[in-house]
């Protein structure tokens, strides 16, 4: 049999194979087959014929039926092993306003897009660079151009929060790689205002400090009802000018201040300066970023020592009407016996010692307690532990194991002993009222919810510690706090920090005062600490008295009124 | 021109220039080349440097190349040479498709074999040839289209002489390369040369029980790589849902997200997001990504191409007089259409992820020289000469 092979020459001709039905002779078996579903090659294509078909059904219900990935950030990860970070078109999820005590907003977030670039599909990163920095103000070309190509990610935040005509500009310029996201941002209403407090929020939408941080949960689970702080707008903005004002005036490298409720442990004002703005705070230096208040504990000195007194009148190591004589000071170990710089009228009594700051006294009274006694003391007050607050980096004490006879007698002042400025107006509040502690909170209470208060002194103790405190501001060391018509009650403390040999350095201070107002019923703790203050001309020393105090008596100046308080008398006046 | 001159025509047109009366090799080429399956080709080859553009990026990123567009580049390179590839095969005569597709056949089963002993390996498989100035070649891709070939002579001789042992020559050669590509290990290959072969086999007149036989070998030889093969187990339990398999799982669902993130029309050109987390975007998952970026319309345009070219060109080639040329063209656009139907089965989740190119879409040097050999043998072999085809049936009818 032959193998017909065409002959590419071949003239063209019709095909010989017509023939009549019936007559045909039997096909030749190569011969194509005529009968098409006796053909295996025409079932091979009907099968083919049915698997594209059945693709592009698949294909239709998958494309059109199925659920569409609303973010493709939503969908699991990919597998694991995989080398590049798919980009997240997801944006920030919404977050709950921040509003004060009267719902003045303080933070809010806003819809804005944000820049960005994919090096990975940037054609020329030298050129992309250039032009977007043509038409994008703040931005460095050459240092763009660096992060195109050296990056490793898929995304290169070029500048968050665009305005519309740089949006319109970069889409004119249609570069490839460079990309729009919607975005959310937090705006802060009030600038650096309580910014440790508030806190602040990451791109990705996460709080990552403050309430931010600790109510991230509540804020975005609620998005549309706003989180009440604690905060009062009015007196936050007065203690932040003032303690602004106190550390230009004494040039302080550093200042806290802070106002807390009496009746509610409720924070009304908290500040820390040097302080930053929270929408900005990936610029923010460290010393900025620093957090007065609650995260770094301090030796404070002698307004430690109407603690010491307290103590000692609770666990009745001293008697209220004992005196003490304190001109031949108090024996040491090693040394010279311990003196006050002031020539005291012996005996003295405790207001007295208080009043003009005595650290003979409290030494005294601290030894008697021992160190169980003070253990014990610090427990009810609150001292031996991170001042209870929701926010995060509460700092705990920094207590002595086990001291010495020399060093309980450094404690009784005011030395050797580490808390936060939050933890020790904390326990002041001990002595605003019967003697308990109200629960802190940076939200503000509902109207008629309950606080939570601890028993820390009995109401007697209480009730004589604020008697020893307004002698301290009447007559004491703390008469620039003493504003007339609020009765101001406090204790000035002037804390020489440590050197370094170990020994105290009296140019480097730290100068507080921690007052409660009004005398005739505390209903608010004002404390002011100043980070090594240097003395104005004239006066001697920067003291806590002469600085702190005159500080906290400006801020009681202003927020007296805001605050509503009201001697007794004058309320009596105005009832016809 | 697209149905052979009929006696009785007109004859008016042979005297105008560039007609049957040019015997230039171009005019000649114009004249008797089959439109459907050229145009069809072309689009592949033109969709395929557009894919790339979506698809190149992503796949760079995931492989961590310098350049972004490297594989868009290269991809474009490939498809030229790819398109000169076909253009001048298809210029050939059946016997020089003969001729080639043996001696291709010896020396792609020679390179095979020979990286199978001592190979390059690349995610687990020796597949990969280095060539100098940084090129690979991967022989199975030329081994497959020369092995229809020759199973093709093999089937025509018999059909010359049925005494010819056509049927167990062909079977012998499939032996020899699926055993080949099976050792690699390339299992979705050697899965598609059987397929192939299958089909050719029954055209040649192999006895059904023989299929039979050959479908039962291949649902046991899958049976026991079920059990013997670990990603072969994964990547099934992962398409029926058994327990198993977190990796693989994503990646055929990352191929429904892309598919459904591009609904209709698609996000656009060069928007595609969940193409970058696809693994082989720019090979394996092609079909993916263009449903991600242009739509349903684009992948039912994909499809309608594969088709077109495919089922029409089958049309065409079962006409065929000359058993070869019949065997070898159906065989290869078989070859062709099978392969990227698994590569769309596999991409819409209706298959196990099986690592398979899309024909001239997906990016690969040898892949696309490999289909650019196979289709232009089918455009040398489907072209009209004197008594190539059967006359259809609207032809008969003129006759009569």
């Amino acid at each position: 049999m032959m193998v017909y092979t065409p002959d590419f020459d071949a003239p063209m001709a019709a095909p010989k194979r017509k023939r009549a039905a019936g007559s045909a002779p039997r096909p030749v078996d190569f011969a194509p087959v005529r009968v098409v579903w006796r053909d295996p090659l025409f079932w091979a294509g009907a099968a083919l014929a049915l698997g594209f078909a059945a693709i592009a059904v698949k294909a239709g219900a998958v494309a059109l039926l199925r659920t569409p990935l609303k973010t493709i950030a939503q969908a699991p990860i990919a597998a694991p092993e995989a080398p590049t970070k798919p980009i997240s078109t997801e944006i920030a999820p919404p977050r709950a306003d921040l509003v004060d005590r009267a719902g003045i907003l303080l933070a809010s977030s806003v819809l804005t897009p944000t820049l960005f670039a994919d090096p990975s599909i940037v054609v020329d990163p030298v050129q992309t660079a250039q032009a977007v920095a043509r038409v994008i103000g703040d931005v460095d070309a050459g240092d763009l151009a660096v992060k195109l190509t050296n990056s490793g990610t898929r995304f290169v935040a070029i500048k968050r929060g665009v305005s519309p005509r740089e949006t319109a500009a970069i889409l004119d310029l249609g570069l490839p790689g460079i990309k729009l996201k919607k975005d959310r941002r937090r705006a802060y209403a009030h600038d650096h205002l309580a910014a440790q407090l508030i806190g602040f929020v990451g791109d990705d939408g996460e709080g990552l400090d403050g309430v931010e941080a600790a109510f991230d949960a509540r804020l975005k689970a609620e998005p549309t009802l706003p989180l009440h702080l604690s905060i009062d707008l009015i007196v936050q903005s007065a203690v932040e000018e003032e303690l602004q004002q106190a550390m230009s005036a004494f040039n302080a490298s550093g200042g806290m201040a802070l106002v807390i409720s009496a009746k509610t442990g409720e924070i009304l004002a908290l500040s820390s300066l040097p302080s930053f703005q929270p929408s900005a705070f990936r610029t923010a230096t460290a010393n900025q970023l620093r957090n007065r208040a609650w995260v770094e504990p301090y030796e404070l000195g002698s307004v430690m020592k109407p603690i010491t007194i307290a103590m000692g009148l609770e666990a009745q190591a001293i008697a209220p009407d004992e005196t003490f004589t304190l001109n031949q000071g108090l024996p040491r170990q090693n040394a010279s016996p311990l003196r006050d710089s002031r020539l005291w009228d012996d005996p003295v009594s405790i207001e007295e010692m208080l009043t003009f700051s005595s650290n003979v006294g409290p030494a005294m009274i601290a030894q008697r307690l021992g160190t169980d006694g003070l253990a014990q003391g610090w427990r009810l007050l609150g001292l031996n532990a991170p001042a209870p607050i929701a926010l995060s980096g509460s700092a705990a004490p920094i207590l002595p194991s086990e001291p010495s006879a020399q060093t309980l007698a450094q404690i009784g002042y005011g030395y050797g002993i580490s808390v936060t400025p939050l933890a020790l107006a904390r326990a002041y509040l001990a002595f605003a009222q019967d003697g308990t502690i109200p629960e802190l909170t940076v939200l503000a209470r509902t109207p008629g919810e309950e606080t939570k208060r601890l028993r820390a002194l009995s109401a007697e103790t209480a009730a004589r510690m604020r008697g020893y405190l307004r002698a301290v501001v009447e007559t004491g060391t703390a008469r620039a706090a003493d504003i007339p018509g609020y009765e101001v009650l406090g204790k000035t403390g002037t804390a020489e920090k440590l050197d370094e040999e170990g020994g105290r350095d009296r140019d480097r201070n730290v100068a507080s005062f921690v007052g409660l107002f009004p005398g005739w019923a505390p209903a608010y703790v004002v404390m002011v600490m100043l980070d090594e203050p240097v003395a104005s001309d004239g006066a001697p020393r920067a003291t806590g008295g002469a600085t702190s105090a005159a500080a906290v008596g400006r801020i009681i100046t202003r927020i007296g009124p805001v605050l509503g308080v009201q001697s007794p008398a004058d309320s009596a006046k105005e009832q016809p | 021109m697209s149905r052979p001159l009929a006696p009785g025509a007109s004859a008016s047109f042979l005297r105008d220039g560039l007609t049957r009366s040019d015997r230039s090799l171009i005019a000649e080429w114009r004249q008797t080349i089959d439109p459907l399956i050229l145009v069809s080709a072309l689009l592949l080859l033109g969709g395929g440097v557009m894919a790339s553009l979506a698809a190149g990026p992503a796949g760079a990123a995931r492989e961590q190349l310098s350049n972004a567009y490297g594989f868009t580049l290269r991809h474009g390179v490939f498809a030229l040479a790819a398109a000169l590839t076909m253009m001048t095969v298809s210029l050939a005569r059946p016997v020089d498709i003969k001729r080639f597709g043996l001696a291709l056949f010896v020396v792609a089963s020679l390179l095979t074999a020979g990286l199978v002993l001592v190979g390059t390996t690349v995610q687990g498989s020796a597949r990969w040839l280095r060539l100098p100035m940084g090129f690979q070649l991967q022989p199975s891709e030329l081994l497959k289209p020369s092995l229809v070939i020759v199973v093709a002579m093999a089937l025509a001789a018999k059909a010359g002489r049925p005494r010819f042992p056509g049927i167990w020559l062909s079977l012998g050669l499939l032996g020899a390369g699926a055993g080949l590509l099976a050792l690699q290990p390339d299992y979705g290959q050697t899965a598609l040369l059987a397929v192939v072969v299958g089909a050719l086999l029954m055209a040649g007149g192999a006895p059904w029980r023989l299929l039979a036989g050959m479908a039962g070998a291949g649902a046991a030889g899958l049976v026991v790589l079920y059990f013997t093969v670990e990603y072969v187990q994964r990547r099934i339990n992962a398409f029926f849902g058994w327990e198993g398999a977190k990796a693989d799982d994503l990646q055929i669902n990352r191929s429904l997200d892309a598919i459904s993130h591009g609904g209709l029309i698609g996000v656009g050109p060069g928007e595609g997001e969940v193409k970058y987390q696809l693994p082989d975007a720019h090979s394996d998952f092609v079909f993916a990504v263009i449903g991600e970026e242009l739509g349903l319309v684009g992948l039912l345009g994909i499809v309608a191409v594969f088709a077109a070219l495919c089922l029409g060109g089958l049309a065409r080639a079962r006409r065929l007089v000359d058993p070869f040329a019949r065997f070898a063209a159906s065989g290869l656009l078989l070859l062709v259409g099978v392969q990227a139907m698994i590569h769309m089965l596999v991409n819409v989740q209706l298959a196990p992820t099986k690592g398979m190119t899309l024909p001239f879409i997906s990016y690969g040097g040898s892949s696309m020289i490999g289909i650019a050999l196979t289709l232009g043998a089918v455009l040398a072999l489907t072209r009209k000469r004197a008594l190539a085809y059967s006359p259809s049936p609207s032809d008969l009818d003129r006759v009569a």
